[in-house]
């Protein structure tokens, strides 16, 4: 097989999309390549569209689009900091600072560069632009010690920027040349509505304005004087003012340029050199240059389809609409915007008091949709794209398609789709391909994500997916049942409020009133969960043991020797030298395998149910508690050092990591909780893959929320900044019990985010917005349960009728422990006997039994 | 504490041993008992019938005493004893598996009687690990 020489110049969003859909085009046609890329920028492809959300993270990884293994994991060589400096197309040959490298076929994804106009003076010190991390570097330098920044152009990169100046913390001005705010995008009502809205969240807007010098300032850094005598004076300028293909290298190596710049190429993204392919913003495709990621992706999968010598797909054009919250304020423009489509018609809607715009611009005959205009409420977005991309047929009376009505929107059945509409234009997922998911087994959105990619760009279209998912599995009659088992027709989520609302205290006045049978093994501790998560009653108490998994009804963990691990709480990972030997001197005495395990504690294992309580006894005279490790509940909050001790750390994070873990230590949830502090931004407890993670600012304490390590990882999303002591608890208080009120059986934070509606941003509405009004009783429902906090272990060593139930045998004495079988290896007793032993076709069994959601064995950490 | 009698101690050739107190059982729940080196696993339904259930306390899986911590369910009127380690589901009447039926706890006849739990011992007790090993070899 011929292995091509593929070189890729450029690794920005586009080019690294290529190289994705590459590698799995070419797997599938077994076709090989040796593929180099070179970037000029120092880190890997990284998303430019979240781009100003590097200001409140300060980390340019969770940025980053690609897994750090994915170049070596496809033997791609990736250049970084390594600019080409020219092609030679006659010798298939591209030089940089290091060297000559030979090309078969040669991809340029070089993108663009910001539009700096030609105003004197622009090359002055804190004349700056927005467009890479190198650039937000220098943004954040110059806004040190500064007050002021002024954007220069007023569309949509434009106002990003004057966000991102915003937020750190300058006093903000964008400076409009046109007469009104994005006028690419929006007509002059909504331009004009849009500059009101901005200006009221305190960014100054000056319109028809045009710069004719900048120079040295009097008072500020520096001042614009403008062509109608008025100045203006700044610490910074933030020049956004367009952008341009970056076409020099291309114009050098003697290929077709359109007019005004830009790489002239064909339906299948070729130049004028049927080796050279250009994608992206520095691609000119019918005289067109597409500034937006969703049509520079499609480029990306023409050339790939070329490459492996496939003749579909093409590309033929984009559509260009655009859906964007600029500074809070919704803005949507669809298609033919400004009617220009001959004999085009606009039905309007203005309401200066809510401050909405919205327009419809119909065909001629007005039975097509052809364009609109959002300003303030973009949920009407995705119901009118549709109508445009897939040339539906208009209702009789179109406006009611922007006109409020006492009742939801109407909104476009998603049955009246075609299968061919597009759904997720990042990622061209159409509806056929998430109806073949569907008809593949996906049921949830989650699954429908990780198959389909769909919704996992922008994200824009998640509203749409999960319309479109509910009504395809209700079409194919599957009802979701959420139904916990066959005793209880309802969900988890409904359980739990039919408790609360019942004021139910048991399972048997549960199963009574709103269930039949007897329980099951899924019910049955799904129930006891809920019931401690209302009024944390001890789970050994006697309408409740019954109830309980085998770890929560020997408070330990089970092994798979019938023996049980011990893991006592330390909270924050904080240990005295005293305490340490305490646990030293009871695991010697009791021969305990010692492992410490990744949240900061110590694991005794293989201790028989006889042994647990006499080794409680002593733990607990020795001042520990239980750790809750055998329980859905919060396992512990890892802390890194602090300000206490480290050079960097800027909080006292062991502290708050303390105070944490006690406030919630007992609380019971759907599935386990972990959570960390960490002192600094270098983020040494790993806080961003815990369901709560707390990392201290210079101000006080960032809190993201939902990360997961595990199997499935998942970041944690940033929810809110430089809080108090006294604001991170409530909203820790708030979110947990609203995670506790709603989510399924065993769903962790990460999953329950997945599927959450409205995604983030509703999250944050309810939790620091309190959109729903239950703040105040989420804080008490949960003071409760932190007010009837219990060490288990000490009450069931208090009580008899608990005490009696650790024993092996109820008619013998306890067996020897050795009848468990052990053996020794490295120092400690392991168990030593039995599955290891065991047949492969008896391995297999235990690996495939019936019910597979039920089957891994807990860890312990 | 009232139960009914899981069975009439009728039986001329069975012979019957004490195993535990009916206080010492643990209701809709299940305790271990231990009768010549055997395991025993025995459950307690109160409202039932029959009440108790004995069966081997051993995972046929993993040879590990754990069934009777496993949690009791019951599906379509018919009891079970999910096993704690890999959650197979073993029917209280006859120990078999209802996932893999070639897999089944031994079962032992028990009677209440003067506030005691009997073991009705109709032959010699069968061992259940030598039970085990033959249903996996069976299964291999």
């Amino acid at each position: 097989m011929q292995t091509i020489k593929l070189i890729v110049i450029g690794n920005g969003m586009v080019g690294q999309h290529f190289l994705e859909q590459l590698v799995e085009k070419s797997q599938q046609q077994s076709l090989s390549f040796d593929i180099q890329v070179f970037g000029a920028e120092p880190v890997a492809a990284y998303d430019r569209v979240h781009l100003s959300e590097y200001f409140q993270s300060q980390n340019a990884e969770k940025l980053m689009l690609a897994a750090p293994d994915f170049y070596q994991q496809h033997d791609i060589k990736l250049h970084l900091h390594e600019a080409v400096l020219a092609i030679d197309p006659a010798t298939k040959t591209v030089s940089t600072a290091n060297g000559e490298y030979k090309y078969d076929q040669l991809v340029l994804a070089t993108g663009s560069y910001p539009f700096v106009p030609p105003i004197p003076g622009n090359t002055l010190p804190h004349c700056l632009v927005y467009r890479t991390l190198e650039d937000l570097d220098a943004i954040y330098q110059s806004s040190q010690n500064a007050t002021t920044g002024v954007v220069i152009g007023g569309g949509l990169l434009g106002l990003e920027a004057a966000n991102a100046l915003k937020m750190l913390g300058l006093e903000a001005h964008v400076v409009e040349f046109a007469p009104r705010l994005m006028p690419v995008q929006l007509d002059p009502d909504a331009g004009e509505l849009l500059k009101a809205k901005i200006q009221a969240l305190g960014v100054t807007v000056h319109t028809e304005k045009a710069t004719a010098q900048i120079c040295a300032g009097s008072e500020k850094r520096l001042q614009l004087q403008f062509t109608d005598g008025q100045t203006l004076e700044t610490d910074l300028i933030v020049f956004s003012a367009g952008i341009r293909p970056q076409d020099a290298l291309a114009k050098a190596a003697g290929l077709t340029l359109g007019e005004r710049g830009g790489i002239v190429i064909n339906d299948q993204c070729q130049t004028s050199d049927a080796d050279i392919f250009a994608i992206g913003e520095c691609a000119l495709w019918n005289n067109q240059i597409f500034g937006l990621v969703a049509p520079g992706y499609q480029m990306a999968r023409a050339a790939a389809a070329r490459l492996c010598l496939d003749a579909e797909p093409k590309f033929l054009g984009a559509d260009m609409s655009t859906k964007l919250k600029l500074l809070g304020v919704d803005v949507g423009s669809i298609g033919d915007a400004h009617g220009k489509t001959p004999g085009a018609i606009s039905l309007r809607y203005r309401n200066d008091q809510s401050g909405v715009y919205r327009k419809l611009v119909l065909s001629k005959d007005g039975k097509k949709l052809l364009g609109a205009v959002l300003v303030g409420d973009n949920s009407y977005y995705d119901n009118l794209l549709q109508y445009v991309l897939n040339g539906l047929k208009l209702p009789a009376n179109p406006e009611a398609l922007i006109l409020p009505s006492s009742g939801p929107a109407p909104t476009l059945g998603v049955a009246a789709l075609p299968a061919t509409a597009t759904i997720c234009s990042c990622h061209n997922v159409s509806k056929g391909n998430i109806c073949s998911a569907i008809d593949a087994g996906t049921q949830d959105l989650v699954g429908l994500k990780s198959c389909t990619k769909a919704g996992t760009g922008c994200g824009g279209c998640a509203a749409l997916l999960k319309s479109v998912l509910d009504h395809e599995l209700t079409s194919r009659g599957v009802t979701v049942k959420k139904d916990i088992c066959e005793h209880f027709a309802y969900s988890r989520q409904q359980l739990y409020h039919l408790v609360r609302v019942g004021d139910i205290k048991t399972f048997a006045e549960l199963i009574k009133q709103h269930g039949k049978g007897h329980g099951c093994e899924i019910c049955k501790p799904a129930v006891g969960s809920i019931l401690a998560s209302c009024w944390n009653e001890p789970v050994l108490a006697k309408p409740h043991v019954a109830l309980q998994d085998t770890n929560d009804t020997f408070l330990a963990n089970m092994q798979k020797n019938g023996t049980y691990s011990v893991v006592p709480r330390i909270p924050g990972g904080e240990i005295t030298p005293k305490m340490l030997i305490s646990i030293g001197q009871i695991a010697e005495q009791y021969q305990l395998y010692t492992k410490i395990t990744g949240g900061q504690r110590i694991d005794l294992f293989g201790a028989t149910v006889d042994q647990l309580p006499l080794v409680w006894q002593q733990l607990i005279d020795a001042g520990f508690e239980t750790g809750h490790a055998y329980g859905k509940s919060l396992r512990t909050v890892k802390s890194c050092v602090g300000s206490t001790w480290c050079r960097y750390g800027v909080q006292d994070s062991v502290s708050m990591a303390v105070l944490i873990e006690n406030r919630y230590k007992g609380v019971r949830a759907p599935h386990k909780i972990k959570m960390a502090v960490s002192g600094c931004t270098r983020e040494c407890a790993e806080a961003q893959s815990k369901d709560v993670g707390v990392i201290a600012t210079e101000n006080g304490w960032n809190l993201y929320v939902c990360g997961n390590g595990g199997m499935k990882p998942r970041h944690a999303d940033l929810f809110a900044t430089d809080l108090t002591d006294e604001q991170l608890l409530r909203y820790i208080d708030r979110f947990l019990m609203f995670y506790i009120a709603t989510a399924d059986r065993l769903q962790r934070t990460s999953v329950w985010f997945g599927n959450l509606d409205g995604g983030l941003d509703y999250l944050k509405q309810v939790i620091l917005h309190d959109s729903l009004g239950i703040g105040a009783e989420l804080e008490a429902q949960m003071a409760l349960l932190v007010d009837n906090y219990q060490c288990e272990w000490k009450t069931a060593l208090e009580t008899p009728e608990q005490r009696a139930r650790f024993k092996s045998f109820v008619n013998a004495p306890a067996p020897e422990r050795d009848s468990f079988g052990f053996r020794a290896e490295r120092g400690q007793l392991i168990p030593s006997q039995f599955i290891d032993a065991a047949s492969p076709q008896l391995k297999a069994q235990v690996s495939a039994p019936a019910k597979p959601t039920e089957i891994f064995a807990e860890e312990t950490r | 504490m009232t139960a009914p009698f899981t069975t009439h101690v009728t039986s001329t050739t069975a012979i019957t041993v004490p195993l535990c107190a009916i206080s010492d059982l643990v209701p809709y729940s299940g305790v271990a008992a231990s009768y010549n080196g055997v395991s025993i696993a025995l459950f307690y339904l109160p409202d039932q019938h029959p009440a108790i259930y004995a069966l081997g306390h051993l995972d046929p899986v993993t040879q590990a005493p754990v069934i009777a911590h496993g949690l009791l369910g019951e599906s379509q009127g018919e009891f079970y004893v999910a096993s704690p380690l890999y959650k197979q589901q073993y029917r209280l009447r006859d120990g078999v598996c209802l996932q893999q039926p070639e897999l089944q706890l031994p079962t032992y006849s028990v009677a209440l009687s003067e506030g005691k739990l009997w073991l009705l011992q109709s032959a010699e007790l069968p061992g259940n690990e030598k039970h085990s090993a033959d249903t996996l070899q069976a299964c291999a």
